[in-house]
């Protein structure tokens, strides 16, 4: 039946139209319903809406095009066309059970198939019905959306005030804004934690949401006037500068009591300076140096400011002579300002450094903090150029050039001398004999070098026999003339074998004493000609002027002395040479300090002396005074107290007083290692007396701020009496 | 079978193969005549049928298999559910163990009266309980399970002073590597000792004012993490401060300084300073008689003094000392003759002393309660010196000594007092380089050995206490009672067995401290642990008591005769079943009619 296939499209298209028309009338209703479930519940509600709205009038316009069936497409076939001749019915009936007229009537039928197909069967639109229905709605539309807020919002309220008296406020939300100082550079962060650590000087903004909202709010602070909390809308607001660290916590009538919160605040610390160059705060000068740099660096959580000043200290002289001149002068640093470098070279001879003095360098340094900047002075640098002279006994830092490393002192031979008698009788002859004379020869070594000052000859090691084979001294080092300074002190040991040449003015031969050459050169330790190199010795042997007459005549007897007990030691008699040598030490060390100043000790008021009964030996009527009293011991502090009143001992315990303890903390922050956390455990036990572990706390807290006491005694218990017994029968 | 008699099974059994055996042959009888069929039918059901009822007799009355080996397997806490038991053995499980396998007793006792025959115990798990070691009677051996990992021995420390130190012993099990800490009660760590498997530990602490402190002891794995804790409780009490008198030939620093800290520590000094010539430098003077030395409690005296003393004081110190007191000898040079003669009969005799020695003491922690690390540096010791005086003999005890074990101050016992030396020359170098706190403890150490005894002995806990559990004070004595934590009071009746030592019991529920009072005031407090404190040394206890009991020599028991146990029904049941389905089938097969 290929006829009816094409027959059929006009009625499928009929049947859309109707779908269409029906949806065109219904999609505004449905637009409708959407904006009202919107508006009253929400976009879930409203797509549900409009999806059952599209359904029904899906449903609707489906059941139209039902309508529009077969019987309906034949009855307009008919209508329509003349060439069907009222028979399109044929068309559609079962080819089979047609025959004879019917069958031709509907052959000729369909060969008239092809018109019908061409037929628009289709029903018009409902314009009007349309058109209505899209204004109303949109109207509609447009009325439920912009519809004025305040009708369901004064009813709101209407159904909340039954609710806030239901129940009481809580807290829906907590932000904290922490903004700290513009100078640390520090971003702005927020938290949704009541506890933070900030720097000083940052504020803090507070943003609580209280649900449903009391009347007002405010945050309380253990020990300051609370700070309201101001509303805007839902949330409550508060500000505050943070200086100190606090605790505080949100509080509004009828709220459940809150957690304490507290702000620990970091102060600004000042800066730290460190010296870069040179490693260490003492340097010696080294021989021909002119210039010398110092680097500082200095380091601040936040930043230096970059004009720093530079405190340099000269003290020229010794002994009695020191002048200390001092200058300040501006430096600037370089590098990013939370970590500065200060570099500067001074040109010593501009500086005014000579020999004998010191430069001491000192940097000072300041804060870039608003409130007040902290000045820091950092370490110091000396710059030693040691004194012309140095003796070999006892001295540090000063004549360190100068010391004999391998020399023994003269208290040295003593205590030698002295173990080597006590071991006399357990050493044989030779041995001891050969012992002894090792310390003659440490001896003379030692008469030698201080034989030096006084312009003696220096016997190097062993003592040279006058042969004509080798020269019987070595030669003498060139002289400096007694006019100019010892300019350079450095000598080759090229020339130490050689007979140096000497100065103009003078020559081998001329009256007095050029002096022995020294041998290895002039490095650290070594056997250095003391006196040539730093000095000069004008006259012949004994007669040396370098020292002051006083000081002369106790070296020359030191020297004696120690002449007497070389001698006795190199014969094998130590025991001889001690007094000597006793008188030597005692000697050397009167010449030593000869240069000191002795004075009183301070705050010694002794007894007017009372010459009558002096050195008579009377002892009568001597009373002692008292002893010093001792420092009396501080009243027990609140904190012991309390801990004792927290115990968990069974009986009746002492009162625990809280307001004491708590004034207490307030008033020693700085033994306390955490001062907020107790003021909290504080606050805690207050609110809830009867909670066991937070006394607990408490009590914990309290360990720390007690002070350990001096270390008491344990009593031995009483041994029982069967045992006593027992002893006593057994002894 | 002990329950319904054999007869009447018998005479059921019996009478029911008998009517069986009816049924088939009236069956056969009446049935077609063409179904005879298979002659051997007829014979074949009858003997079936009495091969099933002796089945199924054979099934309620199984016959003996034998003697069984009659042990008690007693299943204690911690005991696997895997039993390896022969046939003869009962398995019970105490109210210790896991109630899966064996048969669920109160007690040993029980289990012992409801199988009497039973000749041996075996014990499996951790071991027997006080309540059970009491009634065994019979020999027992005892498989222990693995070493508990915990601290399987802890001793607590004993009371201390305000600011004296404390140690605490014990012992670790199994655990491999780790570390014990003890916390103060504030939670920060002072002192912390690694240990492995086995190892036996030492902490110290330090203690402040006087009250109860709980510390905190912890084992720690060597990840860190905690594996067991206890607390550590610590009475710390003021004692009656000593009476001292300090007699010095000459002043110095070591007087000034042993005056400062006495005075700081609330002792009773009175010191007496020579100044020559018999002049002497005192708060109040301390003349040395008998009456006076009586009221002494300790007596320190150099040899400079000692030899301007007349021979009468000296036989006064001697007769004092011989009463109780205390004496410190404190020689600050050598010896002369006489008074190293005069010390010798005191009871210290040295030798030496000539010369000077550098002598270093012990590296400490820091005694502040602060957070101690391997890699924080220790306080520094300084140097000090001291005079090389050698007790002569062996029968000195050490008081303190030195990082070489060397001894610096020893004591030996004189009558009822002790007479101690003390060689360190300048142990006042401490205070001046600022350990104050070390200075005084080596004083105060001495002070309390030597010091003439006072007071009692309070009552304390024989080991550990737990809640729930019985505990035991010693040094008690009648009529006093022990109050506990909510106030209820138990009065405590002595042990007569314990003799001297006078020990009562009672049986605490709650956790914490339990004062022990008498009529007078507080006699002395003790602490109480929770029920599941420290359960490896329970372990470890049990398990040593356990063995010491198995180890014990214990008789078997006279007149069990092992019983007879009968073998397994189950057998005879299969078998059963096996000819009844046999019988079924054959009496349900008949030959096919075929039409």
């Amino acid at each position: 039946m290929t006829a009816i296939p094409l027959l059929l499209q006009p009625q499928r298209r009929a049947q859309w139209r109707a779908l269409f028309d029906t949806l065109a009338v219904g999609l505004p209703v449905a637009i409708v319903a959407g904006a009202l479930g919107w508006r009253l519940a929400g976009w879930s509600v409203a797509a549900l809406l409009v999806l059952l709205t599209l359904g029904l009038v899906t449903g609707l316009g489906i059941w139209r095009a039902r309508r529009l069936d077969q019987g309906w497409l034949i009855r307009s076939l008919d209508a329509r066309l003349s060439a069907f001749e009222d028979s399109a019915a044929l068309l559609f009936a079962d080819v089979r059970a047609l025959d004879g007229f019917r069958a031709l009537q509907r052959r000729r039928l369909e060969t008239r198939a092809e018109e019908a197909a061409r037929l628009d069967l289709r029903p018009d639109w409902s314009l009007r019905p349309i058109a209505m229905a899209w204004g109303a709605a949109l109207i509609v539309a447009v009325a439920i959306l912009f519809w004025p807020a305040t009708r369901s919002e004064s009813s709101a309220p209407a159904a909340s005030v039954p609710t806030a008296a239901a129940g009481p406020p809580v807290l829906s939300s907590f932000r904290l804004r922490i903004v700290p100082p513009a100078y640390t550079g520090l971003p702005a962060r927020e938290q949704a934690t009541l506890d933070a650590s900030v720097p000083e000087g940052s504020r803090l903004e507070w943003t609580v949401g209280l649900s449903p909202a009391p009347a007002s709010a405010a945050l309380s602070f253990p020990e300051a006037a609370p700070l309201p909390l101001v509303r805007a809308g839902e949330a409550w607001f508060a500000s505050r500068v943070a200086t100190q660290p606090f605790l505080y916590r949100v509080e509004a009538p009828d709220l459940a009591r809150q957690r304490l919160g507290r702000i620990d605040v970091v102060a600004d610390a000042p800066p730290a300076i460190r010296l870069i160059e040179p490693d260490s705060q003492l340097v010696q000068i080294t021989p021909g140096q002119t210039r010398w740099t110092v680097v500082f660096e200095a380091s601040d959580d936040y930043g230096v400011l970059s004009a720093a000043t530079l405190r340099i200290t000269l003290a020229k002289g010794e002994g009695e002579n020191v002048t200390v001149t001092e200058t300040t002068r501006g430096i600037a640093g370089t590098g990013e300002a939370r970590q500065r470098r200060y570099a500067v070279t001074f040109d010593l001879a501009r500086e005014g450094m000579e020999p004998a003095s010191d430069m001491i360098v000192q940097l000072i340094v300041t804060d870039n903090r608003p409130g007040g900047t902290q000045r820091v002075e950092g370490p110091s640098v000396i710059l030693r150029w040691p004194s012309a002279l140095g003796l070999a006994d006892g001295l540090d830092g000063m004549a360190q050039s100068v010391l004999p490393a391998y020399f023994r002192s003269q208290r040295q031979i003593i205590i030698d001398s002295e173990a080597l008698i006590a071991e006399q009788r357990r050493l044989d002859r030779p041995t001891f004999v050969s012992r002894s004379n090792a310390l003659g020869a440490d001896q003379a070594t030692l008469r030698n070098r201080y034989g030096q000052f006084m312009g003696g000859e220096n016997e190097p090691g062993a003592i040279a026999l006058p042969t004509n084979d080798a020269p019987a001294r070595p030669a003498p080092p060139p002289l400096p003339t007694n006019d100019a300074p010892a300019s350079t002190t450095a000598q080759t040991p090229a020339r130490t074998p050689a007979r140096p040449a000497l100065e103009d003015g003078h020559s081998y031969d001329d009256g007095h004493d050029h002096g022995p050459a020294p041998e290895g050169g002039g490095f650290f330790g070594s056997a250095v000609d003391v006196l040539n190199e730093f000095g000069h010795a004008h006259d012949t042997g004994d007669a040396a002027t370098l020292f002051d007459p006083g000081t002369r005549s106790t070296l020359s007897q030191a020297l004696d002395a120690m002449w007497a007990s070389e001698r006795a030691l190199r014969q094998g008699e130590p025991a001889a040479a001690l007094p000597h040598a006793y008188r030597a030490l005692d000697l050397l060390k009167e010449a030593q300090e000869a240069t000191r100043i002795f004075l009183r000790r301070v705050g010694s008021d002794l007894p007017p002396i009372d010459m009558a009964r002096r050195l008579t030996g009377e002892r009568d009527d001597i009373v002692a005074g008292a002893l010093a009293p001792v420092p009396e011991r501080g009243p027990e502090t609140s904190a012991v107290a309390a801990w004792r009143a927290l115990e968990e001992r069974p009986g009746r315990r002492p009162e625990l007083n809280l307001e004491a303890l708590d004034s207490w903390v307030r008033q020693n922050p700085g033994r306390i290692a955490d001062p907020l956390a107790l003021r909290a455990a504080i606050d805690t036990v207050r609110a809830e007396p009867g909670c066991a572990d937070c006394r607990r706390r408490l009590r914990a807290l309290l360990w720390t701020a007690i002070q350990p006491p001096a270390t008491a005694v344990d009593r031995r218990p009483t041994p029982p009496a069967r045992g006593r017994r027992y002893l006593d029968v057994l002894r | 079978m002990s329950g319904p008699s054999n007869l009447s099974i018998t005479m059921l059994i019996g009478l029911g193969a008998a009517l069986a055996i009816l049924r088939i042959l009236l069956w056969r009888r009446n049935g077609p005549a063409d179904q005879t069929g298979l002659s051997w039918r007829l014979p074949t059901l009858i003997g079936l049928n009495l091969m099933a009822a002796a089945l199924l007799y054979l099934t309620l009355d199984p016959p003996d298999v034998g003697v069984g080996s009659s042990r008690l397997v007693v299943r204690t806490g911690g005991a696997t559910t895997r039993v390896d038991r022969r046939a003869g053995d009962v398995v019970v499980a105490l109210p210790e163990a896991s109630p899966d396998v064996g048969e669920r007793v109160p007690d040993l006792a029980t289990a012992l009266r409801r199988h009497p025959e039973v000749r041996s115990l075996v014990v499996l798990g951790a071991g027997l309980t006080a309540r059970d070691r009491s009634t065994v009677d019979r020999p027992v051996t005892f498989d222990p399970s693995d070493r508990p990992l915990g601290l399987t021995r802890l001793v607590m420390p004993d009371p201390v002073s305000p600011g004296g130190a404390f140690i605490i012993s014990g012992s670790v099990g199994g655990l491999q590597a780790g570390s014990v800490e003890l916390a103060d009660p504030s939670g920060a760590v002072v002192d912390r000792v690694a240990i492995h498997s086995g190892a036996e530990f030492v902490v110290t602490g330090a203690a402040r004012t006087a009250g109860l402190a709980l510390f905190d002891l912890q084992l720690k794995d060597a990840q860190g993490r905690l594996v067991e804790r206890v607390d550590v409780p610590l009475e710390i009490r003021a004692e009656r401060p000593p009476r001292v008198v300090v007699l010095a030939g000459a002043p110095g620093p070591e007087p000034r300084f042993l005056r400062r800290w006495a005075d700081q520590a609330g002792i009773d000094i009175s010191l007496q300073l020579g100044l020559g010539a018999g002049v002497e430098l005192t708060a109040r003077p301390a003349p040395l008689t008998a009456a006076a030395l009586a009221e002494t409690d300790l007596l320190i005296i150099d040899e400079r003094r000692w030899e301007n003393l007349g021979s009468g004081e000296r036989a006064e110190i001697r007769a004092g000392v011989a009463g109780g007191m205390g004496l410190l000898l404190r020689p600050t040079g050598p010896l002369s003759e006489s008074t190293r003669r005069d010390w010798a009969a005191l009871g210290a005799p040295l030798t030496g002393g000539e010369t000077l020695r550098a002598l270093t003491l012990e590296q400490q922690h820091g005694s502040d309660g602060e957070q101690t690390t391997e890699n924080e540096p220790l306080e520094s010791a300084p140097d000090l010196t001291l005079r090389d005086f050698v007790p002569v003999g062996s029968g000195a005890a050490v008081m303190l000594s030195d990082a070489d074990r060397n001894p610096l101050a020893t004591w030996r016992p004189y009558g009822d007092g002790r007479v101690g030396v003390w060689v360190v020359a300048d142990s006042y170098a401490l205070v001046l380089t600022g350990q104050p706190d070390r200075y005084g403890a080596l004083w105060s150490r001495m002070f309390s050995v030597l010091a003439r005894p006072d007071g009692g002995a309070s009552p304390a806990l024989e080991g550990i206490a737990r809640a729930g559990q019985r505990a035991s004070l010693c040094a008690a004595s009648e009529g006093q009672t022990v109050i506990g934590p909510d106030g209820t009071r138990a009065r405590l009746v002595l042990d007569p067995r314990s003799g001297s030592i006078a020990c009562a019991a009672f049986w605490p529920r709650l956790t914490g401290w339990y004062a022990v009072s008498d009529a007078e005031g507080e006699r002395g407090i003790v602490y109480v642990h929770p029920a599941d404190a420290t359960p490896s040394v329970v372990s470890s206890e049990l398990r040593q008591a356990t063995l010491d009991l198995a180890r014990s020599a214990l008789p078997h028991r006279a007149g069990v005769v092992g019983n007879r146990t009968g073998g397994s029904p189950w057998p005879w049941f299969l078998a059963f079943v096996a000819i009844a389905t046999v019988l079924w089938w054959l009496e349900r097969r008949r030959p096919k009619v075929l039409s």
